[in-house]
């Protein structure tokens, strides 16, 4: 055990008990600690009410998102001693609403998930679910940036337009849009792209590119909003020049 | 959700007037504003009454002017429009758009007016 | 009782950090180069009428006060230009019959052509201004 300490600074809102305020907690310093081993030092040893998500602990499950210094970060991946000598704020994830201490309510995502479809979407799909689709590697590269995505949300505690419409698809969920829109073995693309060419998908966002400044897979949600950006305008005049050509 | 949006219309004509803004406008500022009363002498000459009318003398040039100035109008009042609104500006959305793009084209049409008339 | 917090980001978000202020003052050159753009435009509107009427405008551009507004307005121009050049590689899409473009040759390429554009605008204006 080292004798170094550090203070943490969390954010702790209980719905009947007030409005929200900040507890301080003194913890352990150890070289090795992420902001996530910190927490839970407080949960086991101090104080057992701290509600907060976590899970795997390596940068997988994006489940531990929150905002550390005022940054959206996976406090797994956030060591403490780049935050020395402290103190280190943790609050829950901006832009979300706050369920308790620092959960947040992330029912509005999951919806917006499943607007795009992020899944491959076949014509054919019900004839043979033993059918293989083979793909090129040059294939695999044109999306597979996108598809590192871990639905850690710092995207959207980063995106100052969510903040601003509710509605807004929002980085993750229209990253992964493109993420299938761009495999050759999908066939969804143009219902995924009645949902995405409406204001409320990729015409709200003015490019701030803070998503993916803040993004743990470097993803770049950002270029992909523009790059879809790029295909709805041609799309746009297409649809302009040739009103006659039936679409689905 | 609304249907498919006419945000492309718009956005295109911003992202040409942003490529020309972006080679253009510094060497425009230059050349018309800085040069010359710095004391550079062949671009304060070209900035004479006679010079400038020999700049435009060409009808291409003019047309070629007024096309990047409209341009980079639409490019800047579409960039206004959506600080505006990114700003949370206390004005519903339509009359901002009317306001940036009425702008653009007010610029767009005094320029061809004026090239008209050199 | 549920009673969820709203913390949604607010008007201010800009203030926040540094990158967002960079992104801040990207969106602001908007209003510099449209005074320019119509400062241009006032200029050719002038140079329609008696050369009097021209010279008393362009004494008024090039007055030192507006010199220095010009210098500020070339520097937000130039962080347009900047900023603009530099995102394009992420804006483009990733492959082109099917192969990757390296990100610093776009940029390059950028850079290029606008150190050709404004040496070819220079070279015509200081002509015509020494003939």
């Amino acid at each position: 055990m080292s004798d170094t300490t550090i203070q943490l600074e969390v954010f702790r809102y209980r719905p009947d008990n007030g409005g929200p305020t900040f507890q301080s907690y003194e913890v352990p310093y150890h070289d090795d600690w992420v902001v996530l081993d910190a927490l839970n030092y407080v949960k086991n040893y101090i104080d057992g009410s701290l509600s907060f998500r976590w899970s795997c602990r390596m940068g997988v499950c994006g489940s531990c998102g929150m905002q550390v210094n005022g940054e959206p970060a996976l406090t797994c991946a956030a060591f403490v001693r780049d935050h020395m000598p402290g103190p280190i704020r943790v609050e829950p994830l901006v832009n979300f609403p706050v369920e308790r201490d620092l959960v947040v309510d992330i029912n509005g995502f999951m919806e917006k998930l499943d607007h795009v479809k992020p899944y491959l979407v076949r014509d054919d799909e019900a004839d043979d679910l033993s059918a293989e689709y083979l793909q090129t590697p040059t294939q695999l590269d044109r999306y597979k940036q996108f598809s590192m995505c871990i639905n850690c949300m710092l995207c959207y505690a980063a995106c100052p337009v969510i903040g601003r419409v509710d509605e807004f698809i929002g980085p993750a969920a229209l990253a992964l849009a493109q993420r299938y829109n761009l495999d050759s073995r999908d066939q969804g693309k143009n219902m995924r792209q009645d949902v995405i060419f409406q204001n409320e998908g990729i015409w709200e966002c003015t490019f701030v590119g803070e998503c993916s400044e803040v993004c743990p897979k470097h993803v770049d949600p950002a270029g992909a909003i523009q790059q879809a950006k790029l295909e709805g305008a041609v799309d746009y005049y297409k649809r302009l020049l040739t009103p006659w050509a039936r679409r689905s | 959700m609304s249907g498919r949006s006419h945000e492309p219309l718009f956005w295109s004509l911003f992202v040409v007037g942003s490529v020309l803004a972006a080679v253009i406008v510094p060497a425009l500022i230059l050349v018309t504003s800085v040069f010359g009363p710095f004391g550079w002498r062949w671009f304060a000459d070209a900035f004479t009454h006679d010079g400038i009318r020999d700049l435009l003398q060409h009808s291409i040039v003019r047309l070629a002017i007024g096309a990047v100035i409209a341009l980079i109008a639409v490019h800047a009042c579409h960039r206004l429009r959506h600080l505006a609104i990114d700003l949370h500006a206390p004005l519903p959305a339509g009359l901002i758009g009317v306001l940036a793009y009425g702008s653009a084209a007010a610029v767009a049409v005094l320029t061809a007016i004026f090239l008209a008339l050199v | 009782m549920n009673r969820p917090l709203d913390r949604r980001l607010g008007w201010t978000w800009w203030t926040r950090n540094g990158s967002y202020f960079r992104i801040f003052l990207r969106e602001a050159t908007s209003a510099f180069i449209l005074a320019e753009v119509v400062l241009f435009m006032l200029l050719l509107h002038k140079a329609g009428q008696d050369a009097e009427t021209y010279l008393a405008y362009r004494d008024f551009l090039w007055h030192p006060l507006m010199v220095v507004f010009h210098l500020v307005a070339l520097a937000f121009a130039l962080w347009h230009t900047i900023s603009f050049f530099l995102i394009a590689p992420n804006a483009l899409p990733g492959q082109v019959a099917g192969r990757r473009i390296p990100a610093a040759f776009i940029i390059g390429q950028q850079f290029a052509g606008l150190a050709a554009v404004t040496l070819l605008l220079f070279l015509w204006v200081a002509w015509v201004g020494a003939t």
